[in-house]
């Protein structure tokens, strides 16, 4: 009697289990969504996600709120991500920090611990240089660079930063022998025109500015593709070298998300990415909106990934 | 060139322009009295509304939260002794012992009065010395900036008149704390026990609410002391008097000066300043054994010292395109929205608007003035709130604000570790203002001395070759001497009396 009255209660609980989580998928989204950020309140990460997340809600039709995790590279947002549910209701604002923060091994999993909703564009990461710098162009830089081994300090944002592997995948590639400063953001810029630093790896916004108003010159790209705006400067694969760094930006779910909820999701950030909100922002970071679906991004990734990986390798950053 | 200056005179005094200063104005005062609310936050917050104003209007709206916020963290140290923001932290070494005496008003309006001295200068500087300090303050690389760090960090030496002893043992210790997360260099975890929250390394914002806030209301639970001071019915002097004022000509200058010189060094910060200017207020005061026991000369130095940071910080970002800290790279993104990239091209292109930053800028500070000035009375009107109703206040700001900062309890729980940890410094006697000191100025001396060494690759003369380091580091020596002479050299004073 007591068996088949639990049997009951189970079935019944069972059962509500089960149309709960039907019912989540069919009328998603019913309550505001998080969006995590993996990095402070004011940087590039913070200022295009919160436009994203503001120029996504109308497709959505619930609020989205930016919720900021910063340290460990991003580390943390990505361990709080993986650790939440699995409802469409927690999501993150990834970038490149989703392959270093996982690579370099501080945190246990990899960039495969989430299903990837969407890439929505990137960021040129160019090595930059003084304007009153001797070397015009990147094989004149390189050819001083192998005649000196040892005298060029590049700059970048950290060891293990999209910045610092992006060098260090040119160093390994070219044969030099450079060193690598660890700068951060806040002080790269200032030691580049300061003379700390012969060349700096940096995102593309940081430094126009300077290259406008003809204090440093950017030598080479290392996006896949030209810059427009800057048509005279080649990128390192036109060149025939086989180094496509770029800091993309996207949105990654807890793994085991229903595949009826991540489609939703893209289509309302691939929408919300062509928002007039985002859009200001992205011009103004000199992002390049390039959107890619989830079977196209989770490909992007795995090529991305084993790229970082290989930088690491390189640079004594894991064994 | 005059008749530029004045048509960007005419925009700024645009009635909605003033407008958007003032809810600038207000907005800062209440972000920036706030622990755990940071200027930067207050400016995420404001950015999506200037996206749909006019490029003038937005910079209005900014400056105005930039200048204010810098008093408003000065409001709640005093009062309260909880420092709203790092860079109040100085002020209320002084500015609470005031309280204390019950001549809270007169803190605040001096706290005031330095603030719109120090914004003031700062302007001035911006105006007219711009492109000269842009380019000493790019002078500062790797070894100047160690240097000058660790200038800020003997100033622990200071805080050991009771026991000097003391003094390095909670310094020395803070010094410890911050070598918790990633390595700076290597982007390593170090003492982080296998805990990923750790990584992100201990904040110091939890920590500085901590160890100051958390003892007050443990000991106001015990109920055996009143810890919020009495409020005194007659408050006096909050409007300072011209006399007061001009007797506090030096502390602010020497404030102004430093806060606008290290306010225009990309990444050195705004606490560095107030602890800088506080510690050299006192050694060229005629009254610096009052400093600590509430001596106003102790709150102008620092809050002179951390308005003119903005002033300072603006330099580099207008004429450099080169943002020093978060506020001021906030800042830069608005403009570029808008289409105005800042750097040197700012000046030739569109020199009207760099007019209009330099009114709004003078407007911000003014409106600061007046709307500070004239709500003293209600702010000082907190300490008649019983301590029953305050304390739980308080300590409900403070998990608040912890949580805010990064969106996690873990914080608010670092914050209790530092706040139990303090009690029981301040119950045996250890000051935990070089703990502090230690917190803030701790990642940045380990990290500019170890970018110097792989910038020198491993040679230490770096840091004697370059002049402006070695000038630092004479400082320094002597900031660790100095406390060690004074009592040889004082008993010789005393004889020719």
């Amino acid at each position: 009697m007591k068996s088949k009255k639990l049997f009951f209660l189970v079935a019944i609980f069972l059962s509500l289990t089960i149309a709960l989580g039907m019912a989540s998928a069919a009328d998603y989204p019913k309550k505001p969504i998080k969006f995590l950020i993996p990095f402070g309140a004011g940087g590039a990460a913070d200022l295009m996600g919160r436009a994203l997340a503001a120029g996504t809600k109308p497709y959505l039709g619930q609020p989205i709120v930016a919720v900021n995790r910063p340290g460990a590279g991003g580390g943390i947002m990505y361990s709080a991500l993986k650790a939440s549910r699995r409802d469409g209701y927690t999501v993150g604002w990834n970038s490149l920090s989703i392959l270093t923060s996982t690579n370099i091994g501080n945190v246990p999993f990899k960039y495969t611990a989430f299903d990837h909703v969407c890439r929505i564009g990137y960021t040129g990461m160019p090595i930059a240089v003084r304007a009153d710098a001797p070397w015009k162009t990147f094989e004149q830089f390189i050819s001083y660079a192998k005649k000196n081994p040892g005298k060029i300090k590049i700059g970048n944002a950290g060891t293990g930063s999209g910045t610092h592997l992006t060098a260090v995948l040119i160093e390994k590639e070219f044969g030099i022998k450079v060193i690598h400063v660890p700068l951060g953001g806040k002080r790269r810029v200032p030691s580049l025109l300061g003379g700390e630093v012969e060349a700096i790896c940096v995102p593309i916004p940081e430094i126009a500015p300077q290259v406008q108003a003809g204090q440093a010159r950017i030598i080479i790209m290392t996006t896949a593709k030209k810059d427009p705006a800057y048509p005279n400067i080649p990128t390192l694969k036109e060149m025939g070298y086989p180094i496509v760094m770029e800091l993309f930006r996207g949105i990654s779910v807890p793994k085991g998300t229903p595949v009826s909820i991540i489609n939703i999701l893209a289509e309302a950030f691939r929408k919300g990415a062509e928002s007039p909100e985002f859009q200001k922002i992205a011009k103004q970071k000199g992002f390049k909106v390039s959107y890619m679906g989830r079977k196209e991004f989770e490909a992007y990734l795995k090529v991305q990934d084993a790229s970082i990986a290989k930088a690491m390798r390189l640079g004594g950053l894991v064994k | 060139m005059h008749s530029m200056a004045l048509a960007a005179l005419f925009e700024v005094l645009h009635i909605q322009n003033l407008f958007a200063i003032m809810v600038g104005v207000v907005f800062g005062l209440f972000i920036g009295s706030t622990p755990g609310l940071t200027i930067s936050l207050g400016m995420v917050l404001l950015l999506p509304i200037t996206f749909n104003l006019p490029p003038v209007t937005s910079i209005c709206l900014l400056l105005g939260l930039f200048a204010s916020g810098m008093t408003g963290g000065s409001f709640s140290a005093i009062l309260l002794n909880i420092p709203g923001t790092p860079s109040a932290s100085a002020t209320a070494i002084d500015g609470h012992e005031m309280t204390k005496k019950g001549i809270g008003g007169r803190a605040l309006g001096t706290a005031v009065t330095s603030s719109f001295f120090g914004g003031m200068f700062g302007l001035v500087c911006l105006a007219l010395a711009s492109p000269l300090i842009a380019k000493a303050a790019l002078r500062f690389g790797a070894p100047e900036l160690f240097a000058l760090v660790l200038l800020g960090i003997t100033l622990i030496c200071s805080f050991g008149q009771t026991s000097m002893v003391k003094a390095l043992i909670s310094g020395i210790l803070g010094l410890i704390i911050m070598t918790v997360g990633l390595d700076p260099m290597m982007g390593t975890p170090r003492f982080t026990f296998g805990v990923v929250e750790l990584q992100a390394g201990i904040s110091f914002l939890p920590a500085m609410i901590g160890l100051f806030a958390i003892p007050q209301v443990l000991v106001g639970i015990a109920g055996k002391t009143r810890v919020i001071p009495q409020y005194r019915d007659k408050i006096s002097g909050v409007l300072p008097r011209i006399r007061d004022i001009l007797k506090l000509l030096k502390p602010m200058s020497l404030g102004a000066l430093v806060g606008t010189g290290v306010g225009a060094i990309p990444g050195a910060g705004g606490p560095i300043a107030v602890f800088l200017s506080y510690d050299y207020a006192r050694r060229i005061s005629k009254k610096s054994l009052n400093f600590g026991k509430g001596e106003p000369e102790g709150v102008a130095a620092p809050e002179a010292a951390n308005n003119a940071v903005a002033g300072g910080a603006l330099i580099p970002m207008l004429t450099l395109g080169i943002p020093g800290d978060p506020i001021t790279a906030i800042l830069m993104g608005a403009l570029m929205i808008h289409g105005l990239v800042p750097g040197p091209l700012l000046f030739q292109q569109t020199p009207q608007f760099v007019y209009s930053v330099f009114w709004a800028f003078l407007f911000a500070n003014i409106m600061n003035l007046l709307i500070s000035l004239s709500t003293i009375k209600i702010w000082v009107s907190v300490l008649k709130v019983p301590e029953k109703i305050l304390l739980p206040i308080i300590a409900t700001l403070c998990i608040v604000g912890t949580y805010a900062l990064r969106n996690t309890f873990f914080d608010t729980g670092i914050m209790f570790c530092f706040g139990l940890l303090a009690y029981f410094m301040n119950k045996y006697g250890f000051p935990v203002v070089p703990m502090l000191l230690a917190i803030i100025l701790g990642p940045n001396l380990e990290k500019h001395l170890r970018m110097s060494l792989i910038i020198s690759q491993g040679d230490p003369s770096i840091f004697v070759k370059h002049p402006i380091s070695l000038i630092f580091i004479i400082l320094s020596a002597i900031s660790i001497i100095g406390p060690f002479l004074a009592p040889a050299l004082k008993p010789k004073r005393r004889a020719y009396r």
